[in-house]
């Protein structure tokens, strides 16, 4: 079971970040500390990939630069939504190095655990550069970044845990319609633009700003189902009948070496940080954003407007028809079921992918002892609502809000993050993280996973973020 | 510079050092649980054509119609002769005569008849001889000159013989006859006889007196067109090995209710009026190699047959009404012995033949799949093929109740054994129900009257326990030996009930099992 400790590892500890993507995706350290909350909060190579409006919240003549080096920004985050730490060590974590052997209210509690099926998901980013630059009002602001996204979702439904964990049972319908993988790796070449709508802006209003970004974006893999709808019911001379239904498609650069069913010629894998691009496509974002009383920002965006098209080695793997299983000796009839619960892979030219397209409302407030001296130092108290468009790695159909601090207090001490976050994937988040201003660099640690670390029966998910930028003027 | 390095290492010291509070196994080690499935082992449907096809039997096949049924036929046994012996007319023949010469000279003729009688209106010539010795008594040079106008060579030519005598001399002159072909000559009525044409020369004055011998032997003919006398070619004898699968088995077990045995005789040749046949006494013999001969026999009780015909075959045809067919197909013999005198034309009678005709003497039999079966058993050994793969799963399961269905719709009973054994064929355990080690025995479909299937029968629920040990040894089990043993419904009453054995009938099982499977990931 190899393959399966190496599953859980690359789930529980994965990923490099920096740069957004998708409703549920990870950011910068700074946001990470504060659950998350980025609308009205991210400036400067913060805001590319959140809102380019905001690149117009920069102090004119500024210069944002932040890449691997000099030095490294790191992220780490995964997990599952079914499975707190605290289980994960009682059902995974084996007595004394032997496998744990569960009694049946072991296997009656971990069966509850996946009365709603469980999801697996990972995040990796990497960010190869981003620079952000305003020379002047006049002018505006713009911003450029090359990220790499590799995000994988895993939704495998009730029917098959409890198939593992409780056999089979006369008359039982296992319902495997809502089972899902979607994975992929991309490269977003991002540009962005920035400036102030000052000509239309209200009186009211200190900034109010429009951006745009354009990404090309290479696509190097992605597999996915597009629908699943397959259940089958046992009965107790142990036949097993029911319908298969699966619509997936598959595309690979050249360099992955995949060889399918219906191809002859062998290939060979030849990883490259730099491969053949399997699929191509644009995207673009929106966004606008206000400032006022130099304490309150307010912040709308939609991101990841555009499609991917893929073309290389592309496939669909397709089955539809009725299952009967009544006799294993009988090696057609597996095989037949086989074909039906992995589908068969025919050619296929081309075929579309959705961007992780999500609308972005943020509004952020600062208390600040420069302004009303009610709080010592600055105080940054803000609100997201996140609502991605599709399940797209990266994106969620539930909405996630999130409420996040930020107490920069002087005196040289570190800069203070907390924040809550609701929905999404991963439901309740409790984040902290500190940071260090240093005037021309800025760096900072967060982790959106403290419950875990408190309340270990209550999450299942680790993380820890730590990201830096160099910044002129 | 340096508070900055210190405070981001105090930071990433922070930030990790409570992640590192954090208690995650440091190896992920899956668990083992039990779990309770119900697997459908084996689900199958199975015509008696199916079975049998799969044994390719071509000595039983479906009769082909709607409804059919079973045709249990024979080879043809056959035994053959050809007629060279007929053809051969060696008997030898001799002729004398005395001539007196003018001193004109003088022709004359005599004849010297064919051996054996024959008479011949043509004929070709493989081989033979006349031997022709003239002597002259006279003084004076005699030339005496002898014509055989039936006769000529290759190229044509009438057979002539010239001798010139010196005077008070002999002369011989032997003829070979091979490739001489014969045709009655005109005007000759007597097709017995050779006839032989005498001219004679001298120089004297006086009359000369002379004598002339003729002998015929070792005709030997390749084609002949006439009356040749009748002739034996000899008894022939063929004995042909049934090869029936445990035919000892089925020994005193099977009554049959529909048998037909056919004869057949023909005489091959591409002529048209041949010579008349005939088999005589033809003899049918099921022989077994241990125990007692049964001959076939008519109705009368006599097992010696005469069959006769003129032209290119005869059928005779045995059946339940005029033989002891029956009797003779259920003795299930080891070898089929059939024995004939070959007489050709025993009627005396003109006819043709050549060297390349034969006479073939053909025997078949075919019976129905009406049968009544006491009791055949057989016993077999198959390999029990599991992979690697899952040999191992079976050991991971902790216990198992098989279950078999069985519906019958076959007219036949059955018995049925199966020991599991290992590699090296040692004995592991029986598959029997609740483990009393005891034959699984299945109940024949109900048939009406006319032996017919009525409906299928369902057969109780068979519930096989295999406990740990038992599985674990399954996993271990290569081979399987199973022994079955079949009957006809009420096989056993007196007189036995005959039922129909379609190639239609079928019977249908599954089995499935309900396992307890230890789940096992890291194989322990």
């Amino acid at each position: 079971m190899k393959i399966l400790k190496i599953f859980f590892a690359v789930f529980l500890f994965s990923g490099l970040t920096l740069a957004q993507f998708g409703s549920i995706g990870i950011t910068d350290a700074r946001s990470v500390g504060m659950a998350k909350t980025y609308n009205a909060v991210s400036d400067g190579v913060y805001s590319l990939g959140i809102n380019p409006a905001n690149l117009s919240l920069m102090n004119q003549g500024s210069i944002e630069v932040s890449s691997i080096f000099p030095l490294p920004t790191i992220s780490a985050r995964g997990g599952t939504n079914f499975l707190s730490i605290e289980e994960i060590n009682y059902y995974f974590g084996g007595v004394s190095g032997e496998s744990r052997v569960l009694s049946e209210e072991d296997k009656t509690n971990l069966d509850k655990l996946f009365e709603n099926g469980g999801s697996l998901f990972t995040n990796i980013n990497l960010n190869w550069v981003s620079f952000s630059f305003k020379p002047s009002e006049e002018f505006g602001a713009f911003g450029i970044s090359v990220t790499d996204f590799f995000g994988g979702k895993l939704h495998f439904p009730e029917a098959i845990a409890d198939l593992f964990i409780n056999g089979t049972t006369d008359g039982k319908v296992y319902d495997m319609n809502n089972s899902e993988i979607k994975s992929w790796w991309t490269r977003f070449y991002n540009i962005s633009y920035s400036h102030n709508l000052n000509f239309i802006k209200p009186s009211f209003l200190d900034q109010f700003a429009f951006g745009f970004s354009v990404k090309f974006i290479q696509g190097f893999a992605y597999a996915g189902t597009e629908e699943v709808g397959t259940s089958f019911t046992t009965s107790g001379n142990g036949e097993i009948n029911g319908t298969a239904k699966l619509l997936a498609y598959t595309s690979f650069s050249n360099n992955f070496g995949v060889k399918y069913e219906f191809q002859n010629e062998d290939s060979d894998f030849n990883f490259s940080l730099f491969p053949e691009q399997a699929g191509s496509g644009f995207g673009f974002d929106f966004g606008l954003s206000a400032a006022w009383d130099e304490s309150w920002r307010i912040s709308l965006a939609v991101t990841d407007i555009g499609k991917v098209n893929w073309y290389s080695n592309a496939a669909t793997f397709i089955s539809e028809g009725d299952i009967l299983l009544d006799d294993i000796t009988n090696k057609s009839q597996r095989d037949s079921v086989i074909d039906l619960i992995t589908g068969t892979a025919a050619p296929v030219e081309r075929f579309f992918t959705q961007l992780p397209t999500a609308i972005r409302f943020g509004i952020s407030h600062k208390f600040s002892t420069y302004i009303d001296d009610a709080f010592p130092g600055d105080l940054l108290v803000a609100f997201d609502y996140n609502q991605g468009l599709n399940e797209l790695p990266g994106n969620s159909l539930t909405p996630r809000l999130s409420f996040g601090a930020e107490w920069r207090i002087g005196f040289s001490l570190p800069v203070i993050r907390t924040g809550f976050g609701f929905g999404g994937i991963e439901g309740f988040t409790w984040s902290y993280g500190v940071g260090y201003d240093a005037g021309i660099v800025e760096f900072s640690l967060a982790t959106n996973a403290a419950h875990s670390l408190i309340f270990t029966n209550a999450s299942g998910w680790l993380s820890a973020t730590l990201s830096s930028r160099w910044k002129i003027n | 510079m340096l508070k900055l390095v210190l405070r981001f290492l105090a930071a990433i010291f922070f930030v990790f050092s409570i992640e590192s509070c954090v208690d995650l196994p440091t190896d992920i080690v899956l668990p083992e649980w039990e779990v309770d499935l119900t697997i459908p082992v084996m689900n199958r449907y199975h015509t008696l054509d199916d079975i049998l096809n799969s044994y390719e039997n071509k000595n039983i096949q479906p009769s082909g119609i709607n409804d059919s049924i079973y045709l249990i036929e024979s080879d043809n046994y056959s035994i053959e002769s050809d007629i060279f012996q007929f053809l051969s007319i060696e008997g030898p023949q001799l002729a004398e005569t005395q001539i007196v010469v003018p001193p004109t000279g003088i022709e004359t003729s005599f004849e010297i008849a064919f051996p054996d009688g024959a008479e011949l209106d043509s004929a070709k010539f493989l081989s033979g001889d006349i031997f022709i010795a003239t002597n002259n008594q006279s003084n004076s040079n005699l030339n005496i000159q002898l014509t055989f106008p039936g006769f000529r060579n290759n190229s044509g030519n009438v057979l002539t013989v010239d001798h010139q005598h010196q005077p008070q001399s002999g002369l011989t002159t032997n003829i070979d006859l091979s490739g001489f072909s014969y045709k009655l000559p005109v005007g000759q009525s007597g097709k017995d006889k050779i006839k032989v044409v005498v001219i004679t020369s001298q120089n004297s004055s006086g009359f000369s007196n002379a004598t002339i011998e003729l002998q015929t032997s070792g005709f030997q003919l390749s084609r002949v067109a006439g009356n040749l006398p009748p002739k034996s070619l000899g008894r022939k004898r063929g004995s042909f090995p049934l090869n029936i699968e445990n035919v000892t088995d089925l020994r005193g077990n099977v009554v049959l209710r529909e048998a037909v045995m056919e004869l057949t005789g023909e005489y091959l040749t591409s002529n048209t009026n041949n010579f008349a046949i005939e088999l005589a006494d033809v003899n049918i013999i099921a022989k077994r190699n241990e125990g007692a001969d049964l001959f076939l026999q008519d109705n009368s009780g006599n097992s010696n047959f005469n069959f006769a015909f003129a032209g290119s075959s005869m059928q005779q045809t045995f059946d339940e009404s005029n033989s002891n067919i029956y009797e003779f197909i259920a003795h299930l013999p080891d070898s089929i012995i059939i024995e004939a005198d070959f007489i050709l034309n025993p009627n005396h009678q003109n006819g043709t033949a050549q060297i390349t005709d034969s006479i073939r003497f053909n025997s078949f039999f075919q019976t129905k799949s009406f049968i009544g079966l006491k009791e055949s058993s057989f016993e077999d050994t198959s390999n029990v093929n599991l992979t690697s793969e899952e040999r191992s799963a079976l050991q991971n399961s902790r216990s198992a109740i098989m279950y078999l269905e069985f519906e019958n719709g076959m007219p036949l009973s059955s018995h049925l054994k199966i020991d599991i054994l290992d590699s090296e064929f040692n004995y592991l355990f029986t598959l029997s129900e609740n483990g009393n080690n005891e034959m699984l025995f299945f109940e024949a479909a109900p048939t009406d009257e006319n032996g017919e299937v009525i409906q299928s029968l369902k057969a109780p629920v068979i519930k096989m326990h295999l406990d740990s040990l038992e599985i674990q040894q399954f996993a271990n089990a290569y081979y399987s030996v199973y022994k079955v043993g079949v009957a006809t419904e009420e096989a056993f009453q007196d007189p036995n009930k005959i039922i129909a054995i379609r190639p239609s009938a079928w019977a249908s099982y599954r089995v499935y099992a309900d396992v307890t499977y230890n789940v096992d990931p890291e194989g322990n």
